[in-house]
């Protein structure tokens, strides 16, 4: 199984991990995909959780740490309806510098990419 | 104080992805209500996670032990390693400024995870063991 698949649209790359669970036994192979991803040129990104159940600090940090590379030059918007990861940005306060749309559809995740 | 099981497991992270599972399982018998559930999952795998990377330094021969009981409402998790004695502040605060992005936390929100998911946290070193209990006030 790969840990994520993508597919793009609109020139922004849809990421959605294969994985119901990022932890930390996951958790440095996902940053260094998605890290990957940017240094291939995908500076708008589109992160899909909705098939993800549980995220830990490691998972965090990992997206934390793509947000920060693609910052400058780019956008990351995060697409989750799991209360369960919805808590965890609450949590950790990161709900309020991250861009989380709280949908199941990617359209509504595009949107924040038509104001640009 | 009711024993609901007890699991060892050896210092891998996959490990400890699994041992969590298992214990949402059980947790979910006991139809605790899904937001402590939701708690015990994340401070569990902060605990085990903290003791494979930072106790053990991911050296994966060493074992660790979970019990889990249950006390009128509470759900207690005890968990021994046998790393060297480590002093820990529970009490640690996420601090960072939301507006300085630079500043925003790739590591170090385990423990603060812990603390503010679970009821209470201590830790004791007992013969070279390191004892941490945590426990969950819970409503049905």
């Amino acid at each position: 199984m790969n840990l994520i698949i993508s597919e793009m649209t609109n020139n922004i790359l849809k990421i959605e991990p294969e994985v119901s669970r990022i932890d930390a036994s996951v958790a440095g192979k996902f940053k260094e995909l998605l890290f990957e991803k940017i240094d291939n040129g995908n500076a708008r990104m589109i992160l899909d959780l909705n098939q993800v159940k549980f995220i830990d600090s490691s998972g965090l940090g990992a997206i934390v740490a793509t947000y920060k590379k693609l910052k400058a030059n780019g956008k990351l918007v995060i697409l989750t309806k799991s209360q369960a990861i919805l808590t965890m940005f609450k949590i950790t306060r990161l709900e309020k510098v991250l861009s989380i749309v709280n949908s199941e559809d990617i359209r509504d995740a595009m949107k924040l990419f038509e104001k640009e | 104080m009711e024993l609901i099981f007890t699991k060892e497991i050896n210092s891998v992270l996959s490990e400890v992805s699994n041992l969590v599972i298992l214990v949402v399982q059980n947790l979910k018998m006991l139809n605790i209500n899904n937001s402590a559930l939701a708690d015990i999952e994340i401070a569990l795998a902060e605990a085990l996670t903290n003791i494979v990377k930072h106790g053990y330094n991911y050296e994966n021969n060493h074992k660790i032990e979970l019990a889990l009981y249950k006390l009128e409402k509470n759900i207690i998790l005890e968990i021994t390693d046998y790393s060297d004695e480590v002093k820990i502040n529970f009490n640690k605060k996420l601090d960072y400024d939301p507006k300085d992005t630079d500043s925003l936390p790739e590591g170090g929100m385990g423990l603060y995870l812990m603390n503010h998911c679970m009821t209470s946290l201590n830790l004791k070193r007992i013969d070279n063991k390191n004892i941490l209990t945590m426990i969950k006030k819970y409503e049905k």
